[in-house]
């Protein structure tokens, strides 16, 4: 499974990402930390905002459904009180998909992405949140990890309490993002590193003035 | 320098004189002794002044006390004009609202006061910034009581510019770099001190050259024009003519990404093609 990652492909937003993973593609925007609306300010903290919208069509429960797991996921890694009384918008663009019903296959990008678009923006944040679908024998996982600690799971399918052991321990190998001599020797190319590299490639387009 | 990534841990230099160190943009402190960066950049070490912080880029501005930035009157109140600050070019609305005091002029009494219209540009100056509060401007410099510069831009045309570039503009890009050849010449006497061969070391120096502020430099010896650059990554620009003008606006979004000497030979294209 090809996965690539580019930050910033939207020049006028505020920070951006498009992730693809195998035939999943999706493009993240942030914007923010802007003006928010009067009955959603919080007086401590900023308001997050999500929206997704599918490939094709008006966006509808399935959408929704994704919103309120990718707000799950991703709220606690941004550091809301550095921004009080503001509100960080994140737009996410589905773009491809091997089946656009299947949410769980799709979350995965979707955080990612999110992710890309926030660091991309410079929106404080406590770590990389990192997630992957690990298939088991009777079941799919949805995990993502931040600094090697699994801080989301959502399976799908009957399965064994060691069948979603070993789907984390998977899951933790791929979602690093710390260089590891291990995973240089072997070729294959892990989320981790695709996210790694992606914002290193960032940083250093950053930094070329130096030269 | 280190790259940093959100989460990465932070190790303070150890300072030879007692001073308090000091934490810059995109890091965190949680007592006792942790520091985490919060963004993606490049980590910079001030030994001499003490001060650590992340360099990195972005769109959408945050009041910070004390910086200049450009911002546009929205309208007047009794006593003060209520300005927006823009920042980054995103269709999202992105006004924070700053209050611009009408004695926050120099020379400025009850009786005779500053007349801004509503759409004017102004250049000013952040003197409260506070994440809890609305933010307030002042347009000259409170130790001279002079204008320092600061006040209404007439004419010209107001470009966008990214953060970062626009901090460079300013000049942090050259203090950088100053910060930074210091702390290579101690640290490579530090080397020598400890009796380390220099041959290898010297091959694994990064190469510094650029300010980031050349584009500036090299249209200012080609041809003639004023501009203010402000924090918030706006750009004001007046040239003899709007050609010129759009021209000099043109260099400034093409430097966004290009090296020193790169830079220089756009500018250069750019100035020969202007004159014909």
């Amino acid at each position: 499974m090809t996965i690539s990652a580019v930050l910033a492909p939207l020049p006028r937003a505020d920070g951006s990402a498009t992730f693809k993973s195998g035939l999943t593609t999706v493009i993240a925007s942030v914007s923010g930390p802007m003006e928010v609306r009067a009955r959603e300010e919080l007086p401590d903290k900023a308001f997050i905002e999500v929206i997704v919208r599918p490939a094709c069509g008006v966006g509808s429960t399935r959408e929704r459904a994704l919103e309120a797991r990718l707000l799950s996921a991703i709220s606690p890694v941004i550091i809301r009180s550095h921004h009080p009384r503001m509100c960080i918008q994140i737009n996410i663009q589905l773009v491809e998909a091997e089946d656009h019903s299947d949410t769980t296959a799709i979350l995965p990008a979707v955080i990612n992405a999110t992710m890309l678009a926030l660091v991309d923006a410079g929106t404080p944040v406590n770590g990389i949140l990192v997630s992957t679908l690990v298939e088991t024998e009777g079941g799919r996982h949805v995990l993502a990890f931040e600094k090697g600690r699994c801080v989301l799971a959502e399976s799908q399918g009957e399965f064994e309490m060691e069948e979603l052991e070993q789907a984390v321990k998977e899951g933790g190998r791929r979602c690093t993002i710390e260089k590891d001599e291990e995973m240089m020797e072997t070729d294959e190319q892990t989320v981790g590193m695709a996210i790694r590299e992606a914002i290193e490639k960032k940083v250093k387009m950053d930094m070329r003035w130096r030269e | 320098m280190p790259l940093l990534l959100p989460g990465d841990p932070v190790i303070a230099p150890a300072s030879q004189k007692k001073q308090q160190l000091k934490l810059g943009p995109g890091l965190t402190h949680t007592p006792p002794d942790n520091i985490v960066a919060h963004k993606a950049g490049e980590l910079i070490i001030d030994t001499r002044k003490n001060v650590i912080w992340v360099e990195g880029n972005g769109r959408r501005y945050t009041p910070t006390h004390a910086d200049p930035i450009i911002v546009t009157v929205l309208r007047g109140s009794a006593d003060a004009y209520i300005c927006a600050i823009p920042s980054s070019s995103s269709p999202a609305p992105s006004s924070v609202q700053a209050t611009l005091p009408h004695l926050a002029f120099p020379n400025a009494t009850k009786k005779t006061r500053p007349i801004l219209a509503p759409g004017a540009v102004v250049y000013a100056r952040v003197s409260l910034a506070n994440k809890h509060m609305d933010p307030e401007l002042e347009c000259f410099d409170a130790e001279s009581g002079k204008a320092m510069g600061f006040g209404e831009l007439k004419g010209g045309m107001v470009f966008s510019v990214s953060l970062g570039m626009a901090r460079r503009l300013l000049g942090d890009g050259n203090r950088m770099r100053g910060v930074w050849k210091r702390e290579q010449k101690t640290a490579r006497k530090e080397r020598e001190e400890a009796g380390m061969t220099d041959a290898g070391d010297a091959e694994k120096e990064e190469e510094w050259e650029g300010t980031g502020a050349e584009v500036l430099e090299e249209l200012g010896r080609l041809i003639s024009f004023e501009c203010a650059v402000g924090r918030n990554g706006k750009v004001w620009v007046e040239a003899e003519d709007v050609k010129s003008t759009l021209m000099v606006g043109r260099c400034l979004a093409a430097a966004e990404s290009l090296g020193a000497e790169e830079t220089k030979d756009m500018v250069r294209r750019e100035v020969r093609a202007l004159q014909g």
